[in-house]
């Protein structure tokens, strides 16, 4: 018979003694010695009840995430969290801030900020008996402003418990490119990702299903802006890119991005540059380039981003595809 | 000389294949009661079958679709009732959410609106179509919850499109609920657990049912005044995370082992659990809500509701 199942724990992120930690496995493994058929994953990242520091509008930005299926790699590596799934609706990862004396039926006494993410796996992943997902969290640094802070997240795969076992499994691969410093001042240097980042790295080819680029950006919060809280005082924080009719969203708007394959062909062209403006390609409150193509072994995609103004601005891409594998 | 003084569906020109319907009935329901919407008014009187699609649920206060339930069946030509939903359903549970703002209709920031009555509404797709027969008819009685203090008109509409025949093999939906008790911290800071039983989100049919998935909502109420978990900052931030969830299988399998968030097992954006699978007669899943403690004293309460959402044969 099968049946539904939600695996399922939570961790406590800080910056300086636990920047990261491991899931526990036990927690992570399919009960009842049964195969499970693993359809998404759902992450929470919640700020702190009380925020004595800059204010967090999108948490999610600075979770990290690294996914391995038993013996298989879901992720290469430590990949930003929010860039796993495409963003399908614009509130996805986004909640704002409740703030003291703002809101009565709140819990939060002092404000908090939450991100709530889905990621649909390309393909539904097979997970053998007693094989568990071992998941591993870990808080980034993005902006030197946010040092101080914690993070609590708490992650669930939610999927169906198989009466039958399988001879091969689809599991995601997921690999990405953080720009290595959050760019500010006039700059008209250019960042380029390596060959093994946006690469596939393993020995066999990886279906595509998308490419996904968001842009984590630091902006003084001021009355007015629609996403802030009246009352608030102005201060410092740090948010996602799905804030339409911000009109300090100019920044990522512009911000130039050129995507080449393992060949150095362009992907991406336009009548005036082979720069394209981010959000034409990774548009806002999707975040994602839908593709089905297939990456070689060791083929990788370089994505070479141009930096137009002033702006504490951090993109990230990520690439999505599957490949089956026989166990 | 005589006086037309309605228009009957039989007077109307037949209807061809192909042809999309959508017929409406409606009741004024007051808090606490309950009222059926007339039959005939979702009656098939095409003379065709329908391919039912969508059920929509309008409401002439700005109140959220959790506010009131619903009870559907179709009443077949020789006057039997095939039940759709076990008991009555909170109308929000129906169906997937499609946007967090879908149901943020009513709270403090906006009370002004809820005034102006504005319509509030809510959609159910159903997963696989509906057939209304010719002569049958969708019986839903519409409740009040009591939980705005409002009087409420309540349009329902079956939309869908006339077909030539039916499928010899149809498919109902079929939905059960669990409506938990109120988790109040107004007064305590922990709140004792609490459990469905094996009524409650259970398969009561005789034959199998194809589950789709389950959707849960944790609402607010406060002051008269109702909220739907998950919309804006105005709803409850850290509900989601305190009220945490285990469930099993009526074989006894921990379908949620751990304590798991509530809104990281029901999705925060579509508010539902997708697990198709096949739950045999006379299963059930019991859920748990473990005792919860919250940091602070806060004049809300909560209530949990779940659905679990799947489609059995026809086998009129």
């Amino acid at each position: 018979m099968i049946e539904p199942v939600i695996l399922a724990d939570a961790a406590t992120l800080n910056d300086t003694t636990a920047q990261s930690a491991a899931l526990d496995t036990a927690k992570m493994t399919p009960p009842s010695n049964r195969p499970m058929l693993v359809r998404d994953i759902c992450i929470g990242v919640r700020s702190p009840r009380n925020l004595a520091f800059p204010r967090w509008i999108n948490p999610a930005i600075a979770l990290q995430i690294k996914i391995e299926a038993g013996r298989f790699v879901v992720t290469q590596g430590f990949i930003p969290a929010w860039l796993l799934g495409s963003n399908n609706d614009k509130q996805a990862d986004f909640n704002g801030v409740d703030s003291a004396g703002t809101s009565n039926n709140t819990i939060a006494t002092g404000g908090q900020s939450m991100s709530r993410l889905k990621w649909i796996l390309p393909r539904p992943m097979y997970l053998p008996p007693n094989t568990p997902l071992r998941v591993s969290v870990k808080q980034v640094q993005i902006f030197a402003e946010q040092a101080g802070y914690q993070q609590f997240v708490n992650f669930s795969a939610r999927g169906l418990l198989l009466d039958r076992q399988q001879r091969t499994t689809d599991v995601p691969y997921v690999s990405s490119f953080v720009s290595p410093v959050p760019l500010s001042g006039p700059n008209t240097a250019r960042v380029q990702s390596g060959q093994l980042e946006l690469c596939n790295v393993l020995d066999k080819p990886v279906t595509l299903h998308r490419l996904i680029g968001r842009i984590a950006w630091q902006v003084p919060f001021t009355v007015g802006n629609p996403f802030w809280n009246p009352g608030e005082d102005d201060a410092i924080g740090f948010r996602g890119d799905d804030g339409s009719g911000d009109p300090t969203l100019a920044v990522p708007r512009a911000y130039g991005v050129l995507l080449k394959d393992s060949g150095g062909v362009a992907m991406t062209s336009g009548a005036t540059s082979e720069y394209l403006p981010f959000w034409s390609i990774f548009a806002p409150g999707y975040n994602s380039w839908t593709m089905q193509r297939v990456l070689k072994a060791n083929e990788h995609i370089t994505a070479i981003l141009s930096k137009p103004a002033t702006a504490k601005v951090c993109p990230m891409i990520s690439m999505v595809g599957y490949r089956t594998e026989r166990i | 000389m005589a006086t037309v003084t309605s228009v009957r569906n039989s007077d109307l020109p037949r209807h061809q294949a192909g042809t999309p319907t959508s017929v409406s009935g409606f009741v004024t329901v007051t808090p606490g009661s309950s009222l059926a919407v007339n039959e005939d008014a979702l009656k098939n009187n095409t003379g065709l079958p329908i391919e039912v699609r969508e059920i929509k649920f309008a409401f002439t206060i700005g109140a959220p679709a959790g506010a009131f339930e619903a009870m559907i069946g179709v009443k077949t030509v020789k006057g039997d009732t095939k039940a759709i939903t076990q008991t009555p359903i909170p109308i929000s549970l129906l169906g997937i959410r499609r946007s967090m703002m879908s149901e943020s209709l009513v709270n403090d920031s906006i009370a002004i609106e809820f005034s102006k009555a504005f319509i509030g509404q809510a959609v159910w797709r159903i997963d696989t179509p509906l057939y209304l027969m010719p002569g049958e008819s969708l019986q839903i009685t519409i409740g009040h919850r009591g939980l705005i203090p409002n009087s409420t008109f309540v349009i329902v509409t079956m939309s869908g499109t006339v077909v030539q025949r039916a499928p010899s093999k149809r498919y109902l939906p079929y939905v059960a609920a669990y409506i938990g008790q109120q988790i109040d911290f107004s007064a305590s800071l922990t709140v004792p657990g609490q459990s469905s039983t094996e009524k409650h989100l259970v398969n009561a049919l005789k034959i199998p049912v194809r589950i789709m998935r389950f959707t849960g909502r944790l609402p607010a109420i406060k002051n008269n005044l109702f909220t739907e978990a998950g919309g804006w900052s105005e709803t409850p931030d850290g509900v989601e995370n305190l009220v945490a969830i285990t469930m099993r299988s009526s074989n006894g399998v921990p379908t949620v082992r751990f304590a798991t968030p509530f809104g990281r097992v029901f999705e925060q954006i579509s508010a539902s659990w997708e697990c198709q699978h096949t739950l045999p007669p006379g299963g059930y899943y019991l859920v748990n809500f473990p005792l919860i403690t919250s940091p602070n004293l806060v004049n809300v309460q909560f209530l949990p509701m779940i659905a679990m959402h799947g489609v059995r044969e026809d086998q009129s």
